[in-house]
């Protein structure tokens, strides 16, 4: 049962140490053991029944336990669940300003701890894909003009800011999931920035091996995967999340001014239209071409929010960029957070 | 109560079994106050809502989220499926009920919920009171889901929960079964792709004997995949469709984006209509709405601080076939091609970026909704194939500072 430290990472499997070989070895997962019956487990995994139970019972305490409903907990009143790092109105709810106002209130506060935030769009601060560009960072330290006013003393620096590289997906895995962690709780950091999260998927994930999982649905487990974890690591850390992603060109026909006739758009449910809201780009009648984030429909059911940076071309050489955000678990504005 | 040891690999259809009371006793339990339906906030909504029978009688009955049954609401994501809960959550508690809201996904922003709660409200009961009625639990995995449901402690739900929420019921099952992993032999990746199909059906049945015993009404939102379709662009489906799945919930709610209707653009609420929402209707307690093949109720609604707002369409919506989200045939597992061992057959068709090189796969499970859409002369905006999909060659955008 691999999945088991993922769900439950502090249960301890030492009492069915000589268990979970033979339930990993055919396939029950943590799910399994709770749907099954005890019997019909131990049989496909040649174990005593009796100790598949006493597996199950520990497993279900953990789970109610972590859940906040476990015997020794006790319901809260104010039902917060007792899981570290819940949004509990003790606490407060946290954000991270980005400094400007106007998008800091169209987020509901700013960028939100305990969440995972998306900015895509065509051209970001800090280019992707190289590493941090210190001088430039150096440089919105110096002249924002929200930072400016700080007395020197609360004046942010480079020193709490912590890069680290990943070059490939092997890597990249590696750090989320194991040097991430650490470096959060010893740093005590509240904002991870993940520049980008496409970059790592366009080499490796390409090329079909006979025999094996169809690439693009090896890719679609390693997405859900990834957003599982990072909305995971925001929630226990109480940390904010910021993940950039890159677009590409999109050709689709204009939405025109309501041309459509009365009533709604035909096939409504089609990607192809619905995407026009949830990518940032063809809802309205914009100049330049629409853009589509990478990584589909899979990676946009894991965020919580995404903002978009948008560039239109105003004739005359002229260039008007804002920041919209397209959508957000935290506040819904009825307008864009025009900055 | 579900048994502890839990129960049989297959599917059961024991979310018929009830506790025995007599007729007399049923028809009076279902005109009891007790028993009223929660709101949606959008009252076009709540009388469709109420459900054919109901209509005709022409009651008094307030409609909404039926209690005693399980509610699916699927959409895109940002569509506004928290919103939809938060509202409904809002409307249990100033009718006196608690709320348990389960978050298998994205933490619900306790402040947005406070705000719609207090914008529905009269003013009489503190923030503070009304907030102890939610009962906020985080289900991060589907074994925390399967802890709480099946294996129930009796705290849960607390007594006088009158809705329950989970909210993107969907990514728990993503997790769970992943395929990117060795499977071993082709006996296993059937193994497992049967659990799963076993998990969805024994969570529903015991989310529906939830509801009936509690007398609450419970509802899922679920996200949504692409299926290809043959001729036109790929369709927005929900993310769990399987048969045993679709049978326990008893109404289902799309939410989908349009532009405003035409005469909305300049008028005093365009602002509003820029956010427009519909609310399509699929399926009202176990009835589908579907006429001859097409769906034609939907409601008009957009999102404020204060929570949902429907909106008036100047003239009557004409609503086009939204097509249905009925399953092809499923095909045995052995004939899905050897070269896949390890796809299950359904999530071939449900990733977004429809290039394929086993183009064999494809064709054959067309079948349903690409030939309903054909017939009223238009699948609305189609796009080129190839050029258009942006993960396969993705042109860096970025601009140095």
């Amino acid at each position: 049962m691999t999945d088991l430290l993922r769900t439950l990472p502090d249960f301890s499997t030492a009492p069915f140490s000589h268990l979970l070989p033979s339930l990993d070895r055919t396939h029950i997962t943590t799910a399994d053991l709770l749907t099954l019956d005890a019997g019909d487990v131990a049989k496909r995994a040649q174990l005593p029944p009796a100790e598949v139970a006493k597996l199950t019972r520990a497993v279900v305490d953990a789970l109610h336990t972590d859940l906040g409903v476990g015997d020794g907990v006790g319901d809260k009143e104010n039902g917060d669940a007792g899981r570290k790092g819940d949004l509990s109105k003790d606490d407060g709810f946290r954000a991270i300003s980005t400094l400007d106002p106007v998008l800091d209130d169209a987020l509901g506060g700013g960028i939100p701890r305990g969440f995972v935030t998306e900015i895509t769009g065509a051209s970001i601060y800090i280019s992707t894909e190289a590493p941090l560009s210190t001088p430039r960072l150096a440089q919105i330290l110096t002249h924002n003009t929200a930072l400016r006013t700080l007395p020197s003393a609360h004046c942010p620096s480079l020193t709490n800011i912590l890069a680290i590289q990943t070059p490939d997906l092997e890597s990249q895995d590696h750090i989320l999931y194991y040097q991430l962690p650490v470096a959060i709780e010893r740093h005590s950091a509240r904002l991870v920035v993940i520049d980008s999260i496409a970059a790592n998927y366009r080499a490796e994930i390409g090329t079909r091996v006979a025999g094996g999982p169809h690439p693009l649905a090896l890719r679609r487990a390693h997405l859900q995967r990834t957003g599982a974890h990072l909305r995971s690591l925001a929630l226990k850390y109480n940390i904010a999340i910021v993940v950039a992603n890159q677009v590409a060109d999109r050709f689709e026909a204009e939405l025109s001014p309501r041309s459509g006739g009365d009533g709604i758009t035909p096939d409504p449910l089609a990607l192809d239209h619905q995407q026009r809201w949830f990518t940032g780009w063809g809802d309205g009648p914009t100049r330049g071409q629409p853009k589509t984030p990478s990584l589909g429909l899979v990676w946009a059911n894991q965020i919580a929010a995404r903002i978009a940076l948008v560039r239109e071309e105003e004739g005359e050489g002229e260039r008007r960029r804002w920041m919209k955000v397209v959508w957000a678990a935290c506040d819904i504005k009825l307008r864009d957070g025009r900055a | 109560m579900a048994s502890q040891t839990g129960s049989s690999q297959l599917p059961s259809s024991s979310f018929h079994r009830l506790p025995t009371i007599s007729a007399s006793q049923a028809l009076k339990q279902s005109n009891d106050a007790g028993t009223r339906a929660i709101s949606t906030g959008l009252p076009q909504l709540d009388t469709i809502l109420l459900g054919p029978q109901e209509r005709s009688r022409s009651s008094q009955r307030a409609g909404g989220l039926a209690r005693g049954q399980v509610t699916e609401m699927y959409g895109p994501p940002g569509v506004g499926k928290t919103a939809f809960g938060i509202q409904a959550a809002a409307s249990a508690i100033h009718a006196g009920h608690k709320v348990v809201w389960l978050d298998a996904a994205t933490p619900l922003a306790f402040p947005r919920l406070e705000a719609v709660i207090a914008a529905a409200g009269d003013g009489t009961r503190s923030p503070k009171e009304l907030m102890s009625m939610v009962h906020h639990f985080a289900v991060p995995t589907l074994a925390h889901l399967l802890a709480l449901v099946l294996h129930p402690v009796p705290s849960f739900p607390p007594p006088g929960t009158g809705l329950i929420v989970v909210d993107a019921v969907s990514l728990l099952f993503e997790n769970a079964y992943e395929n990117d992993r060795p499977k071993g032999t082709k006996n296993d990746a059937k193994w497992l792709s049967g659990r799963r199909y076993a998990i969805l059906g024994e969570l529903m049945s015991n989310l529906v004997r939830m509801a009936t015993r509690g007398n609450l009404a419970v509802l899922l939102t679920s996200q949504t995949s692409t299926r290809v379709r043959t001729g036109l662009g790929a369709l927005l489906m929900p993310s769990i469709s399987e048969r045993e799945w679709e049978a326990g919930v008893s109404t289902q709610l799309v939410l989908f984006r349009d532009r405003p209707p035409r005469g909305t653009e300049d008028g005093p609420d365009a602002e509003k209509w820029r956010g427009l929402r519909y609310v399509g209707v699929m399926k009202v307690k176990g009835v589908s709405m579907a006429v001859d093949g097409r769906f034609e109720t939907v409601v008009p609604f957009t999102i404020l601080k204060t929570g949902l707002h429907e909106l008036q369409a100047p003239e009557s919506i004409k609503v086009p076939i939204i097509s249905s989200p009925t399953r092809p045939p499923k095909r045995p597992y052995d004939e899905v091609p050897d070269s896949d061992p390890d796809a299950h057959p359904d999530e071939l068709l449900s990733d977004d970026d429809w290039i394929w090189d086993d183009a064999e796969v494809v064709p054959e499970k067309l079948a349903d909704a690409g030939a309903d859409a054909g017939t009223d002369g238009g699948a609305g905006i189609t796009t080129d194939a190839s050029p258009s999909a942006p993960d396969t060659s993705p042109r860096n955008e970025n601009a140095p500072p």
